[in-house]
């Protein structure tokens, strides 16, 4: 009997199944589009993984279908069938191609061509001409100026207001009630268990993982779905374009625009600017007040979201600016908290992409004066020298580069330029001398070989995506690249519309100080050091600590045998700094460090730097957003009703967890989530900073007042860790046998000796120091009977001689 | 126990939010009176004045025969012709034009300079 009817059902599910193909079969080349005609073949998987992601995928493309149908009856129901205005666009066309042709052929005099708007057939006449249309622009504005307009739509407002207040009444109503039932639910209950509530049992256990959270993932994946098909976007597109007026708008200014460049006649341009003004009335006529608002409201997201990545722009730009204006060597000093290493970090973030674009700058120059030089074999050279195995012969630094390329030039020009050696290779990359060896710039005559050299050079500085910039803390870039045959990189400011990537992130290079260290190294055997930097900026926190004043080198000497900052080098080199980085005359190379004291650093570090940056000003938090202030406070009243409401009213006074907590607190968290994305996508501050140029020897240089903004989606995008220094100390810490838990802590007001003893002061250290002597001897033993001294009573036994007389109170006090 | 403490929006940033408000505000109701004095130009659905009487607020009224009518202001009544077409109404005195309306929706017509409204009569008397 199961059987038979396991039978049956087989066979209605298959008719059903042929019944919705059948259904499918206009729908035919859709479904063949996008890969769904796959009933006819009958190779199906047998894997139940493959046949339920198929299973997926078939569902995936039925639902885009239907959602399709869907959408385009919706658009039927508000637009109307689009075959009358169909038929007015392809008339206009066919009337363009005529009047092309009639003014090619100079057959016949015709008229220019006239786009009539079946949709809008009240419109015909009035806005045949554009001379009715500025009458209509100039009706408008008489009627903004009327008073009886004015008084009629006063009238509007009153009953609207009238309205609002009803509904407002209700308000009071409802933040008592709402009120209530949270002060009831958060009462004390005491000894309450800590487990869940039964109802959020069922909804965490069962409702949750059974159907929500498929349910979710189902629709999550369709969107997806839907959003990268091809063929459901084409058709999604196309469908929008036939049913909606701004589809045919669309078709009449392609065939416009033929009609201009084939005829150059205007005639038809107002009757054309009339109907694209009615398509767009009608359009929002046809979707009614509400639709309207949507959109508008929709656009007006927009703008405000494309205006706040403008402002953060020109931000960035002018951070560019300062990075660029920066001299090769820059102090930045201020007081704690002020954004000293924030600054340095951005600047050097930005100093990445401005180096290597000199690079580039410089190659697009060589390239452009000599045009027919092979570039892309001198390109395959400098990676090729990278792979060469032996580590003597590999030209890794930009100064090898520059001189090989250089002795190639002079074997080629003392082998008269000829064109290849004797074993047949080539000389030179090929190039033919016969193009030039020599271009004049305008003030000097410059070499092939000084342009292939430096084209090499920046080549090899530019390819290779490392970072351009050293320092003493990691700084993180996100700005990568692409191009399949020259690498071109995303701009510093790049970051700002790109989506969050945490996994491409590229680090600055370890900054190794015995590069600087010229005459004593703290490590002379490390090769390392000597080539550890060629170029960029150079980042270096808390430098005071690194090079220190005159009060450190106290016990220091210039003949010690170790490095020390007295006989290292440093400074001298620093001086130098920009001598060994110069690339075609300006330098590749920028230090930027930062103090917090300028006493902090000795006066002939100071002094190497040509900018001394003082931050005056860290300025609030701030967003880019227009009216941020109404989005922060909508998302901050839910905040802080959520705050309070669960931390500080429920959760001590209840164990446990219910399903109305839940609730709540998904929907205050979407308004927590949205003011932090926001504050972090578009927030920044402004530094204002005093740069004092050229100050030295006592002497005032040139100040100048400037800004600088701190991005937040740079800064706190893992642009760096404000606890750089953090794992030195978690080191101890995890190596600790006692706990912050166990610490010992005071006792009373009155701090004891012990107390003291455990704080390993100096202070203390020296006067344990000083009293030692009471802990042994007779001090000792006084101390020992003060334990003891005076009596429990008031008076001695036997004693007849009372402080006051019987039956008087307390003596008053002193005062 | 009530709440051990309680967290609220800084002062500065509730000045911010009312600022806001207010300039939403002002940019709603001046859209909104924008539109309304525009979405008015468009839409009509009735074009013929024939047998209708309109009133103003405080130029006068007009009453539409077939052919002929008259329109009387606070000083005097002046007989007319009128002529239709696409919505726009001529009205001509002594052979020459008067006034010119236009319609603008199925209860109000306006002259063409903009400046006066009449309303039709029992649509709008508040």
């Amino acid at each position: 009997m199961m059987g038979f009817l396991r039978r049956i059902g087989s066979a209605i599910v298959y008719f059903a199944r042929q019944c919705v193909r059948v259904f499918l079969l206009p729908f035919g080349f859709f479904l063949k589009g996008s890969g769904a005609w796959d009933w006819a073949n009958r190779d199906e998987p047998t894997d139940p993984k493959e046949k339920s992601i198929l299973r997926r995928i078939r569902t995936f493309r039925y639902l885009s279908l239907l959602s399709l149908v869907s959408l385009a009856s919706l658009m039927i129901l508000v637009f109307g069938w689009p075959f009358e205005r169909a038929g007015s666009s392809f008339r206009y066309l066919w009337q363009s191609i005529q009047f092309t042709f009639g003014n090619w052929t100079a057959a016949e005099e015709l008229s220019p061509p006239d786009i009539s708007n079946a949709t809008m057939e009240q419109f015909d006449g009035i806005l045949a001409n554009i001379k009715n249309f500025w009458y209509y622009l100039q009706l408008w504005i008489g009627c903004l100026t009327n008073p009886d307009i004015a008084k009629e739509w006063g009238h509007e407002f009153l009953e609207w207001i009238t309205n609002v207040l009803r509904f407002a009444t209700w308000i009071p109503v409802g933040i008592l009630a709402f009120y209530l039932l949270t002060s009831s639910i958060t009462a004390p209950h005491p000894g309450e268990d800590i487990s869940k509530s039964a109802i959020l049992s069922w909804w965490d256990e069962r409702f949750v993982p059974i159907i929500f959270r498929p349910a979710k993932n189902f629709i999550l994946d369709f969107l997806d779905y839907f959003r990268s098909s091809r063929w459901v976007k084409w058709t999604f597109w196309i469908s929008f374009g036939v049913l909606c007026l701004w589809g045919w708008t669309a078709f009449d200014v392609i065939a416009s625009y033929l009609l201009m460049i084939f005829t150059f006649d205007f005639g038809w341009f107002p009757t054309f600017a009339a109907s694209a003004f009615v398509d767009v009335v009608v359009f929002f006529v046809r979707i009614g007040a509400v639709g309207t608002a949507a959109v508008i409201l929709l656009l007006l997201f927009k703008a405000i979201k494309k205006a706040a990545i403008s402002k953060i722009m020109q931000m960035q730009a002018i951070n560019e600016e300062v990075a660029e204006s920066l001299p090769v060597i820059t102090a930045i000093n201020g007081a704690v908290g002020t954004g000293k290493t924030t600054m340095m970090s951005s600047i050097a973030y930005d100093g990445d992409s401005l180096t290597r674009d000199y690079y580039l700058s410089r190659m697009k120059t060589y390239a452009a004066a000599f045009n027919v030089f092979p570039w892309r074999k001198l390109e395959l050279w400098v990676i090729a020298q990278q792979k060469v195995k032996d580590e003597k012969n590999r030209l890794n630094t930009r100064a090898k580069i520059r001189r090989v390329i250089l002795d190639l030039y002079k074997r080629w020009k003392d082998a008269h330029f000829a064109y290849c050696m004797e074993d047949g290779s080539e000389y030179f990359f090929g190039y033919d001398p016969e193009f030039g060896i020599e271009w004049d710039n305008g003030a000097e005559v410059v070499s092939l070989a000084h342009a292939a050299a430096t084209y090499a050079e920046c080549y090899f500085m530019y390819h290779f995506g490392l970072k351009l910039v050293t320092s003493n803390y990691p700084i993180g870039f996100k700005n990568g690249h692409g191009g399949d045959f020259f690498p071109v990189f995303e701009p510093a400011g790049s970051f700002i519309t790109k989506p969050d990537d945490a996994e491409n992130v590229a680090y600055s290079g370890v900054l190794n100080m015995d590069f600087f260290r010229i005459l004593r190294q703290m490590d002379p055997s490390d090769d390392g050091r000597l080539a550890s930097i060629d170029g960029g900026f150079i980042a270096m926190t808390e430098a005071s600590n690194e090079r220190g004043n005159r009060f450190d080198y106290v016990g220091k000497k210039k003949t010690d045998g170790e490095a020390n900052p007295l006989n290292d080098g440093y400074n001298q080199f620093m001086r130098i700094t920009r001598h060994p980085f110069t690339v075609d005359g300006k330098p590749t190379v920028k230090v930027i460090y930062d103090y917090q004291r300028g006493d902090s650093m000795n006066a002939e570090g100071k002094d190497s730097a040509e900018d001394t940056i003082l931050i005056m000003q860290r300025g609030d938090e701030d967003n880019a957003l227009a009216l941020w202030g109404v989005t922060e406070t909508v998302c901050l009243f839910f905040e802080t009703w959520w705050t309070n409401f669960y931390w500080y009213t429920w959760r001590p006074n209840r164990g446990k967890e219910t399903l109305l907590t839940r609730f709540l607190g998904r929907i205050c968290g979407f308004f927590i989530n949205v003011r932090q994305k926001l504050r972090y996508r578009y927030g920044y501050e402004t530094i204002v900073f005093n740069r004092e140029h050229g100050g030295m020897n006592g002497l005032t240089g040139k100040r100048t007042m400037e800004q600088y903004f701190v991005i937040y989606k740079k800064t706190r995008g893992g642009l760096f860790n404000t606890a750089v220094y953090g794992p030195i100390v978690e080191t101890s810490s995890l190596a600790a046998k006692k706990g912050w838990a166990e610490a010992p802590r005071f006792s009373s007001i009155n701090g004891n000796w012990d107390e003291f003893k455990e704080q390993h002061s100096y202070f203390f250290e020296k006067l344990a120091g000083t009293y030692a002597d009471l802990s042994k001897g007779k001090p000792a033993e006084r101390l020992k009977a003060a334990q003891t001294m005076g009596t429990d009573t008031p008076f001695q036994k036997g004693d007849t001689d009372t402080p006051f007389p019987e039956g008087e109170e307390d003596p008053p006090d002193d005062d | 126990m009530g709440a051990l403490r309680h967290d609220s929006i800084p002062a500065e940033k509730r000045k911010k939010f009312f600022v806001g408000i207010l300039v939403i505000a002002l940019i709603g109701v001046s859209f909104w009176y924008l539109s309304f004095s525009f979405a008015g130009l468009f839409g009509r659905s009735v074009d013929s004045v024939s047998n209708t009487e309109w009133v103003s607020w405080n130029v006068g009224t007009l009453y539409f025969g077939e052919t002929t009518g008259t329109y009387n202001d606070s000083k005097k009544t002046t007989f007319f012709r009128f002529e239709e077409q696409s919505g726009s109404v001529k009205v001509i005195v002594e052979e020459k034009l008067y006034m010119a309306l236009t319609r603008v929706n199925d209860n109000k017509i306006i002259t063409s300079d903009g400046m006066s409204v009449f309303y039709l009569k029992g649509e709008w008397s508040k």
